[in-house]
């Protein structure tokens, strides 16, 4: 990491990785950018934008819509690849990875909750949390327990056989969330997760968020609302695709106890 | 993974149910035409070859060179026809030469008339009883003449069903005297009706015992129109032929066979005409169908590429969570081959169901060999104009899909 800013430990321990396993940087971006170009105008999504975060982080990327925040979760869920700059995910580097690649590490290291949820239409809550088991080529039996677990872990089992329409927005928002945790991914990347709920879903689904992040996860939350920032360790706002401001809201380096004890499925799933 | 993509395709199928028959029902007349059409080809082809099963496919017809033919240099054509010598020779020959029998003709134009109807019958024969069995008929009302009435040249005919109808109408023509180009004869059979109709009716047609037609009709040592020669078994025809041959140049006189005054004709040869052409009619009806099977295969592409448009989001959330290209392209290609294959299924049982109803002239004959094609290539059409929706779902790119709204 040549010229990596001197302030920024994080991101300077990616050149030697494996001296502090569990505290190297599980993202790091170093002065990513991106432009789209709607017919001759070119809009600058991100500009420069590095940043690293630490593992079993809970991390809120806050700022006005435009400000990039969507760009970056994109680039950091591997679904979108920066123009310049360089994005490490767990000590890979995303750019070299092939689009069969790009997906693998979608389906096991990464879990999505988007603002609109996303399940897939007349489909049993069941069948959406098994999805990224099925891609991921778990056997049958194997697959329908452990969505079974990840459903009643965020209090849906009673749910299992309910479509996507026969749910609230909290509960469909659950479901989400228990599939994005299904593979027991690293990093739990979440883009307005409680942009179409009610307050008291709201501060549910964030409690399941800090819940999860207790467990050892990494959490990344997109979101414009204060409200979600207060559930945060730490604090990035953009604006206008720069990184404005970083401030972290509990201890530096505070290691979330549950980091050492990963839930039982781990290795249920194939490398 | 396929019991997978199969729920969620077949999910998707009822999610549209309007839509999806739509779709198939292109397929379904595709693969129905195909059989159908097919198997009135066959059965058409069968029919036609059953018909001239009934003519005896080991029996050759004799006729003048002049009959059908070019006419030769005129001066000397009337000098040598087809005699009862020739008959007398060719029986002769017999089994050795492969022939069972020889049946002389006379053909000459006719008018009857009963009671102020009149008729005039297409075909005429003077003949002997083995003509009946050369051409593979019988006398199913009244009976044929017998060696005592040939002997006496009696006065008698066996007419044909259209001859019949035409004349009497619904009375009964056994016993009824009507007058043959003036000559009073008396019916006293009815052939067996053949069917078929069109421009070879079959039942047109009025026997006359040899001797009798002689007399009355044409005269004594009148040439004969044709001379029918059996050969013993089917397989024998071609030693038939060649005997035949063979003799009539020598009783004639002719050394080059080129010079040959006479022709022979062969059942067989004109069946492998009329299978040449029923092959080309099948082949001609085959691609008529084969069309509507692409057409039907289109209309497969155009709902599946409104399927990946309208399920964008669900592909972009598919790729989101770790699908691989093979997955969606899977799952897409598992949609348009259930379509194509349950859309193929219907149309083989409507297909099959149809081809049941024949008409009078001939039954449809389905085949197994054309269920299985139609059938196999209604799955190939879909497995083809699916590929193509199937891989552009594939190769969107998740980011774009999931904003798809």
């Amino acid at each position: 990491m040549i010229g990596a800013p001197a302030g920024d430990p994080a991101l300077a321990r990616d050149s030697t990785p494996g001296t502090d396993g569990h505290r190297r940087p599980m993202i790091a971006l170093r002065e990513v950018g991106k432009t789209f170009h709607l017919g001759d105008t070119a809009v600058h999504a991100l500009r420069d934008v590095t940043l690293a975060v630490r593992e079993g982080d809970l991390l809120a990327i806050m700022g006005p819509s435009g400000s990039g925040k969507s760009t970056l979760m994109n680039i950091i869920g591997c679904l979108d690849l920066p123009d310049h700059g360089r994005y490490v995910l767990e000590g890979v580097d995303v750019r070299r990875l092939t689009e069969s690649e790009q997906a693998s590490i979608r389906n096991r290291r990464i879990g999505f909750v988007f603002q609109g949820f996303n399940l897939i239409a007349r489909t049993p809550a069941l069948e959406n949390v098994e999805l990224p088991l099925v891609y991921a080529g778990v056997a049958r039996r194997e697959r329908r327990r452990l969505a079974t677990e990840a459903l009643e872990s965020v209090g849906l089992g009673d749910r299992l056989d309910h479509q996507p329409s026969e749910l609230s927005g909290g509960q469909q928002q659950r479901v989400a969330i228990a599939r994005a945790i299904v593979t027991d991914p690293a990093l739990l990347l979440a883009d307005e997760p409680t942009g179409a709920l009610d307050s008291v879903s709201t501060a549910s689904v964030l409690e399941l968020f800090s819940e999860l992040n207790a467990q050892g996860r990494t959490v990344v939350l997109i979101t414009h609302e204060e409200e979600v920032s207060r559930y945060a360790k730490r604090v990035v706002r953009l604006h206008d695709g720069r990184v404005v401001s970083d401030e972290r809201r509990t201890g530096a380096y505070d290691v979330p106890p549950g980091l050492a004890a990963r839930t039982a499925h781990t290795e249920a799933l194939p490398a | 993974m396929i019991r997978d993509s199969a729920r969620i395709a077949v999910r998707a199928i009822l999610g549209n149910r309007l839509r999806s028959a739509l779709t198939m029902l292109g397929l379904i007349i595709g693969v129905s035409s195909v059989i159908i059409l097919l198997a009135v080809g066959r059965g058409a082809q069968g029919a036609i070859a059953g018909e001239l099963e009934d003519l005896g496919t080991n029996v050759l017809t004799v006729l003048r060179r002049g009959e059908v033919g070019p006419n030769q240099t005129g001066t000397q054509s009337r000098d040598i026809e087809l005699s009862l010598d020739d008959v007398q020779a060719l029986q002769d020959r017999g089994a050795g030469g492969g022939i069972l029998r020889a049946v002389p003709v006379l053909n000459t134009g006719v008018t009857l008339t009963w009671r102020g109807a009149t008729y005039a019958p297409s075909s005429f024969a003077g003949t002997t009883l083995d003509y009946l069995a050369a051409q593979n008929v019988r006398v199913d009302a009244g009976r044929a003449w017998d060696a005592e009435d040939e002997r006496r040249r009696e006065r008698v005919v066996i007419l044909g069903r259209t001859v019949s109808r035409e004349l009497f109408g619904s009375e009964n023509p056994l016993g009824q005297r009507i007058s043959v180009n003036g000559r009073r004869f008396e019916v006293i059979g009815l052939l067996k009706a053949q069917g078929g109709g069109g421009p070879f009716d079959e039942d047109d047609v009025i026997l006359v015992p040899f001797g009798a037609a002689e007399s009355n009709l044409t005269g004594t040592g009148a040439e004969l129109g044709q001379i029918l020669v059996q050969a013993t078994s089917q397989e024998t025809t071609t030693l038939a032929e060649t005997t035949t041959r063979e003799t009539l140049l020598e009783e004639h006189d002719i050394e080059d066979p080129g010079e040959a005054d006479f022709q022979i004709f062969n059942q067989a040869q004109i069946r492998a005409v009329a299978d040449t052409t029923f092959g080309l009619l099948r082949l001609l009806l085959g691609a008529v169908a084969g069309i509507s099977l692409l057409v039907g295969g289109i209309g497969v592409m155009n709902i599946m590429l409104v399927t990946v448009s309208e399920r964008t989001r669900e592909i972009g959330i598919r790729k989101a969570i770790g699908a691989q290209r093979i997955h969606i392209v899977g799952q897409f290609l598992l949609e348009a081959l259930m379509l194509s294959s349950l859309g193929g299924l219907i149309g083989v049982a409507v297909g099959v169901g149809v081809a049941q109803i024949g008409t009078e002239a001939f039954q449809p004959v389905v085949t197994w060999t054309s269920v299985l094609v139609a059938f196999g290539v209604s799955m190939l059409v879909g497995l083809f104009f699916g590929s193509y929706p199937a891989n552009r779902a594939a190769s969107m790119r998740p980011i774009d899909a999931l904003r798809f709204e």
